[in-house]
């Protein structure tokens, strides 16, 4: 039993003239220990049906079929989703993914740092850490809560290519763990072991 | 010395005032800055004294303190409410001019109605120009429950502030119905405080105390907890110190405070260039 599973998938969003569907309808499931990974060119709608899964999207055509609860989904938004100056340490970073648990989730979030590697840089300022750092914190972030099935949009976005291997790394670490991972990218190569769900784009309005 | 303690007697109730307002005031200022908010700040006080006035031109009593306070607070919901989201269609730009134009709106009708109005201008004219002297022990008592219970629920929930402060939007994934309550709460939360201030310590120090400790301190600041704690120390220190000065000087308190807020902004800028305060950087970067 996978646990997500989409079958004739398709996300729009309003626009000025009206519902705008950047992608082709598109099928795929993500079982446990799995890497998917939604691949195509830049602006062909990957981002709207990650948005579209998390319920963000205008318009929704298709199935999906969850096996997860809500809250046992992480996710790790785009590079620009979090403001970079922004004056928090790390740790407080990650432990804004659990805001609910705040009081309790000092030593979770410790937890989730070291899984990712970042276990040296708890204390320090989410605005000094390099790119590929950044993209760890967040994953890290989204693993706060024990999550099943963790979805990343365009994780390596400006990070350069050794960071990249570290995050494809870290992934396949997590993957090997029995975590379900869907991931967007608009590169490849900076992960083995992933299965590649091609996006094509639609630009359709309705 | 005796002189001073003399103006003390009748001045601590706007002093304890505006200490308990600023302690309020600048954490909301730095969890607004986060948002990228912080033009909210210049903008709602005049909404908030613009309902005022108007409350008070239809009838409202001028000294119903409280009833005036519930019409700011309706007032200051109403424009937070309709403003555009941020992640809706509106651009950043158009959010600023529509936040810059809400700001001359209510400055123009504040001005409007007290020109036409004769108990606003009997009434009002003391609020409007900050002057701290205008409220009395009752109000002080109301307000001052107020701060505690403002300050109990953003402390209780500060897991939820800072996480609006980070990612809204991340928030709304991982518990979409809660979020939107979350932020109804937070804007509650910023009307309550920002019509408060509005009537204790006038629309000036409103947003001094809003924009200023955060201007110096967020950049300084060794994560989101102490920023928090960082501005509203300053703020409230600030208001001691402008008090003081105030009095010594036999000036109004509201700018004077102002001063002070620069004056121990830029102390903190020198000092922390001189001993070298920065945020503490990664042990090693891989890129």
């Amino acid at each position: 039993m996978p646990l997500l599973e989409v079958l004739g998938g398709r996300w729009g969003y309003r626009s000025s003239e009206g519902i705008f569907y950047p992608a082709r309808a598109i099928d795929f499931t993500v079982d446990a220990g799995e890497i998917v990974m939604l691949s195509g060119r830049n602006g062909c709608g990957k981002t709207t049906i990650m948005r579209g899964l998390l319920g963000r999207a205008t318009a929704q055509h298709g199935t999906v079929n969850w096996t997860v609860a809500r809250n046992e989904v992480g996710y790790v938004p785009q590079e620009s989703g979090i403001d970079h100056s922004i004056p928090a340490t790390v740790t407080e970073i990650v432990r804004t993914g659990d805001p609910a648990r705040w009081r309790r989730n000092g030593a979770e979030a410790r937890s989730a740092l070291e899984a990712v590697g970042m276990q040296g840089h708890a204390d320090a300022a989410f605005s000094r850490l390099s790119g590929g750092q950044r993209r760890r914190a967040l994953i890290a972030r989204a693993l706060i809560g024990h999550p099943r099935l963790l979805l990343l949009d365009e994780p390596t976005i400006n990070v350069d290519e050794s960071g990249a291997r570290r995050v494809g790394e870290l992934l396949q670490q997590l993957a090997s763990s029995g975590l379900g991972i869907l991931a967007t990218s608009h590169v490849s190569g900076w992960v083995a072991a992933s299965r590649r769900v091609p996006v094509s784009s639609a630009g359709e309005r309705a | 010395m005796s002189d001073l303690l003399a103006v003390l007697a009748f001045s601590w109730i706007p002093l304890v005032g505006a200490f308990s307002f600023a302690l309020a005031a600048a954490p909301l200022g730095a969890v607004l800055s986060l948002r990228d908010e912080i033009l909210l700040g210049l903008a709602l006080p005049p909404v908030g004294a613009a309902a005022i006035v108007i409350a008070v031109w239809l009838g409202i009593p001028g000294t119903a303190t409280l009833q005036l306070y519930g019409v700011a607070v309706g007032g200051i919901l109403l424009v937070t409410l309709v403003m555009p989201h941020k992640s809706g269609r509106a651009s950043p730009r158009w959010r600023v001019a529509f936040l810059a134009s809400v700001f001359c709106a209510g400055e123009a009708a504040t001005l409007v109605v007290s020109s036409v109005s004769t108990s606003v201008e009997a009434h009002m004219q003391h609020m409007l120009r900050g002057e701290l002297l205008a409220i009395g022990p009752s109000a002080l008592i109301a307000f001052g429950i107020l701060t505690v219970v403002v300050l109990s629920s953003a402390y209780l929930h500060r897991g939820y502030l800072f996480a609006l402060a980070v990612d809204e939007e991340g928030l709304g994934v991982r518990d979409p119905r809660r979020a939107g309550r979350i932020l109804f709460g937070f804007r509650v939360l910023s009307a309550v405080i920002i019509a408060a201030g509005v009537i204790w310590v006038g629309p000036l120090l409103t947003i001094a105390l809003l924009a200023i400790p955060t201007m110096f301190y967020e950049r300084r600041a060794r994560g989101l907890a102490r920023l928090v704690i960082g501005v509203g120390l300053m703020g409230a220190l600030s208001v001691l110190i402008g008090f003081a000065g105030a009095i010594a000087g036999d000036l109004p308190p509201a700018p004077v405070v102002v001063g002070a807020l620069f004056a121990l902004g830029l102390a903190l800028e020198l000092l922390a260039r001189v001993r070298g305060w920065r945020p503490k950087g990664a042990a090693e970067r891989d890129a």
